[in-house]
């Protein structure tokens, strides 16, 4: 019954700590994903699989929260702890340690980035946010207003900054990160398949960025984002007729500009602006509109959030793909997208709960494998935990992590203190460094390169983490005299779970086999588990 | 779970992986499963070979000359094999052979800028924000690979700095990503690493593999199955790399393709054609000749002449030309007008490419410019023709559509179709 973490946290209230109080609610939440989604299996005839395993479990919430697999101890330890309520403590310790800030950082990174993702102001301001637990609201308030006043601050501009030259890719990208839309197609016509968007839209949600551009100050000196009083944006629609664009959000709220300001005070300061090269942001704010009718209108900018981090933590996104959010395109369960946006509205936009309540929900813990006879369910059923590819990044630290010398979670004094496990996460993040540029992107349809392949077989940088060096685990093993102990270690070292008798032959019969050089036999041990499809994905 | 049958697994494993350390049935593995292509059997042995002139090369120093015209330099046309058709007297050994090759002289596509056109001709579209598109050879690869290939699908050479750029393989993602030489000749990670014997290469990737398919037997998930064919093609992988080997030419061909960067890059790519690449990328760089365009071009396309000549010469008397389509395209061509420093600069309303062998009307000529180069005055062109043709030449249906999330994504865009004129 380990599989049922959350009737076991409702119905054993095991003793642990309270949970954080930004984290209240989570387990509510995760109630409420059940029950939706149970009965829309209910109503669909499916049954879903088994729950999976407590190891299995612990990997995969290790590697979406923490970004890498568990020590062989952590693994050791959740399997020895019998108390009820040991996945709901884990997801909450995962969330609260500064290791979910390092990884999430990325995640979001990516998510907002999108092709541009990797600056590294920007990763470093979302780590800051992060670690801060600032609402979701708040972020995007900073990424599209500021304050950009203090350089910690100015970091957030980033993500504007990098595409003033193009009206269009701040239209577009911002469309796509925050309201999960992707309005491309209705630049040039209204869209082909979805009423909801016109070109109308497309140009309208433009006009909240036509106005923004790069002002540079005096001797080039104060480089800044602002604002223009003025600046229309006129299109010719696929009829041939020239329109004004007004300022209209995707929802198809329009913003009335009020009549332009012309009193002598304002007059007067924009002379002194001028003569002195300082900026004199305008009266009336575009963008400052399209955050505040965003925030109002407030469900494509809640729901958008929901779906994404949904999609990341199950694979898949209740509307799928994450940014064709709109009416011709509805989420696979029914009120479930609608009920978790207005819930993260109702409860400041705080991203940690929600992550929480996800990681704690039935479909985030069930088993990858499909026990029942007949053909495996429709990804969007969510009745099958799909096979999730390791990020570059994710895959590069878990392979230093499981070749090394378990350094990582020593401490002196027992218990490790979080700024110290955030250090040591850093440091597993900068020996991975040189891996990553090999390993293939994660994507919606993955993959595997040819490349990777050869890198993984034949690089040096990988041979040197595989063989016996120090007390690093080929080197472990190698000094290990029983064969049956080597197995041990080797499976829960790198598989984050006790070996199977079957598996303890396997590696039994490979160092006999390979007994004459009992050294080459673990190095190669090693690297067929690190290699293995097991090892290269989130399972 | 039947423990009969893991017993019976586990023996059969020892029992290969055996057989594997005393050296017999090296590389024997599994025939890999590739889901995404066993759907339907492919055009075979059709193969593409584009030569890139990076930079920009001169149209009217190559293929469409304009003598004693103000913009026609210095150069004479000279006739070719096929009547009628005449190219710049730089380039007399493919007058001889023309007849291998058609030309279209009406290119209009209109972008002027290195990077961006570029890559519109390579993908036939401008840049969307949201949706990159694969190059070319991604395209050539995934639609002419062979599942079990033991070669690389697609190999880009380009060891010149300037103009430098990688082949994208867009939404496509990395499975036929090119394999692309830009730092030595021999690609990357192709060598055993020291300390790892033949034997045990082999024997530890027995047991990933099995490994792997014993986490996969419950599950069955497609993705186990591409990785794990991704790996069966490594060994094989590891023994191309005598293709790449110029030392198993003999002297003589090395001496006929010449011993520059640009005859020995060409030579390779033979030798991968013959191999059974179905995509390979040559550079040469570079071509942007906005001063002294003549005395460059002289220089340039003199080599471009005999390097192609020889190039088509070869892969016809092994049998290859039939099945091997060689493309010969720019990002764009030069301005008519000559510049004060006897250059000529970008330029993109009436230029010029090639195609030669596989699917090709030899002798024909598309479209034409007018008197002085200036713009197309028949048969316009745009870069999703460009496309359309080089895809229809080797028996890929241009109107196929890729998937991208809901949208479908035709190989050529929609408004784009494939030069009849040219074509076989």
């Amino acid at each position: 019954m380990s599989g049922w973490p959350l009737l076991l946290v409702l119905v054993g209230g095991a003793p642990s700590a309270t949970p954080p109080p930004h984290l209240d609610g989570a387990t509510q939440v995760a109630v409420k994903i059940d029950e939706f989604v149970e009965r829309h299996w209910r109503s669909i005839g499916v049954r879903p699989a088994e729950p999976a395993d407590d190891a299995t479990f612990l990997r995969r919430v290790t590697l979406d929260l923490a970004g890498r697999i568990p020590s062989r101890r952590e693994a050791q330890a959740f399997e020895q702890d019998t108390s009820a309520d040991k996945r709901a403590r884990t997801v909450r310790k995962l969330v609260e340690s500064p290791e979910f800030a390092l990884h999430f950082a990325n995640v979001f990174d990516e998510s907002i980035q999108g092709g541009r993702a990797g600056d590294g102001e920007f990763l470093a301001w979302l780590r800051d946010s992060l670690q801060a637990h600032k609402p979701w609201d708040q972020m995007f308030r900073e990424v599209l207003l500021g304050p950009w006043d203090t350089g910690d601050r100015k970091r957030a501009e980033r993500f504007l900054a990098r595409r003033l030259a193009n009206v269009d890719e701040l239209t577009n990208d911002t469309s796509r990160a925050f309201f999960g839309v992707d309005v491309t197609c209705a630049k040039c016509h209204d869209h082909p398949l979805v009423d909801d968007w016109k070109q109308d839209h497309y140009y309208g949600l433009s006009s909240f960025f036509n106005r923004t551009y790069e002002f540079k100050g005096k001797d080039n000196k104060d480089s800044r984002i602002g604002e223009k009083e003025a600046g229309e944006i006129e299109f010719v629609t696929r009829g041939g007729e020239n329109r004004k664009a007004r300022l209209m959000f995707l929802s198809g709220q329009v913003v009335e500009e009020p009549p332009t300001f012309d009193d002598a005070r304002l007059a007067e300061q924009r002379e002194r602006a001028k003569k002195d090269g300082t900026y004199l942001p305008p009266p009336f704010s575009r963008r400052e509109q399209l955050v505040r009718v965003a925030l109002e209108q407030r469900m494509m900018f809640s729901r958008s959030l929901v779906n994404r981090l949904w999609a990341y933590l199950t694979g898949r996104g209740l509307v799928h793909p994450v940014d064709q959010m709109h009416s011709a395109n509805a989420p696979a369960v029914p009120g479930l997208l609608e009920w978790l946006g207005d819930d993260l509205a109702d409860h400041g936009y705080n991203i940690e709960r929600l992550v929480a309540a996800i990681c704690t929900c039935r479909v985030y813990a069930l088993a990858s494998h499909w026990p029942y006879p007949g053909t495996r369910p429709a990804p969007e059923q969510f009745t099958l935990a799909p096979l999730r590819p390791l990020s570059p990044k994710q895959l590069a630290i878990s392979l230093v992590l499981a070749t090394g010398d378990e350094s990582f979670d020593e401490s002196p004094n027992g218990a490790m203190e979080p700024a110290a496990r955030a250090e040591r996460h850093r440091q597993l993040e900068g020996q991975a460094g040189g891996l990553v540029e090999w390993l293939d992107p994660r994507s919606d349809a993955f993959q595997s390169s040819t490349g990777e392949a050869l890198f993984m077989s034949n690089h040096p940088a990988l041979q040197k983490l595989v063989k016996p060096d120090g007390g690093n685990l080929a080197a472990r093993l190698a000094q290990t005299v029983d064969n049956a102990q080597l197995g041990e270690l080797v499976t829960w070292t790198v598989f984050s779970r006790r070996p199977v008798v079957e598996e303890l032959s396997i590696c039994a019969d490979w160092v006999v086999r390979h007994e004459a050089d009992r050294a080459t036999a673990c190095r190669d041990l090693v690297w067929a588990l690190v290699t293995s499809a097991e090892f290269r994905f989130n399972h | 779970m039947n423990c009969d049958d893991c017993n019976g697994s586990r023996r059969r494993f020892l029992h290969d992986a055996g057989a594997a350390a005393l050296g017999m049935s090296l590389g024997g593995l599994a025939t890999p499963y590739d889901p995404l292509l066993a759907d339907e059997l492919r055009g075979r042995n059709k193969q593409v070979l584009l030569l890139w002139l990076a930079g920009g090369s001169s149209q009217l120093e190559t293929w469409d000359p304009k003598p004693g015209r103000p913009t026609g330099g210095p150069f004479k046309a000279i006739p070719t094999v096929t009547p009628g058709v005449h190219i710049s007297e730089l380039m007399p050994k493919m007058a001889k052979i023309m007849d291998r090759t058609a030309i279209v002289r009406s290119l209009d596509t209109r972008i002027a800028d290195h990077g961006t056109a570029a890559e519109l001709m390579e993908t036939g579209r401008t840049r969307e924000p949201r949706l990159v598109y694969p190059d070319l050879g991604t395209v050539i690869a995934k639609e002419l690979a062979q599942r079990d290939a033991q070669v690389p699908d697609y190999v880009s050479l380009y060891l010149a700095t300037e103009g430098h750029r990688r082949p994208n393989p867009g939404f496509l993602g990395g499975r036929y990503a090119a394999m692309h030489l830009n730092r030595s000749l021999k690609p990357e990670n192709i060598d055993r690493p020291e300390g790892v014997s033949e034997v045990d290469h082999a024997d530890r990737e027995h047991l990933r593999e099995y490994l792997s398919e014993r986490f996969n037997r419950a599950r069955e998930a497609t993705e186990v199955k591409g990785y794990n064919s991704t790996y069966a093609r490594v060994r094989g992988l590891m023994r191309s790399d005598t293709i790449f080997d110029l030392e198993q030419e003999p002297a003589e061909v090395r001496d006929r393709y010449g011993r520059t960067d640009f005859g020995e890059h060409a030579l390779i790519a033979r030798r991968l054609i013959e191999a059974g690449v179905p995509m390979v990328k040559v550079a040469r760089a570079w071509w942007d000749s906005h001063a002294d365009n003549f005395e460059s071009h002289r220089e340039l396309v003199t080599e471009l002449d005999h390097v192609m000549s020889t190039l088509l010469l070869d892969l016809e008397a092994r049998g290859l030309l039939s099945s091997t389509l060689v493309v010969t395209l720019s990002e764009f061509g030069r301005t008519p007008d000559i510049n004060k420093d006897v250059g000529r600069d970008h330029f993109a309303s009436a230029w010029s490419f090639s195609l030669s062998g596989c699917g090709v009307r030899g002798g024909s000529v598309h479209g034409k410019t007018d008197d002085d180069g200036r713009t197309v005055a028949d048969g316009k062109a745009g870069p999703g023709d460009v496309m359309a043709t080089i895809y229809k030449a080797v028996g890929v249906d241009p109107t196929l559509h890729y998937e991208v999330g809901l949208r479908p994504v035709p190989l050529a865009p929609e408004d784009s179709a494939p030069i009849e004129t040219v074509l076989a």
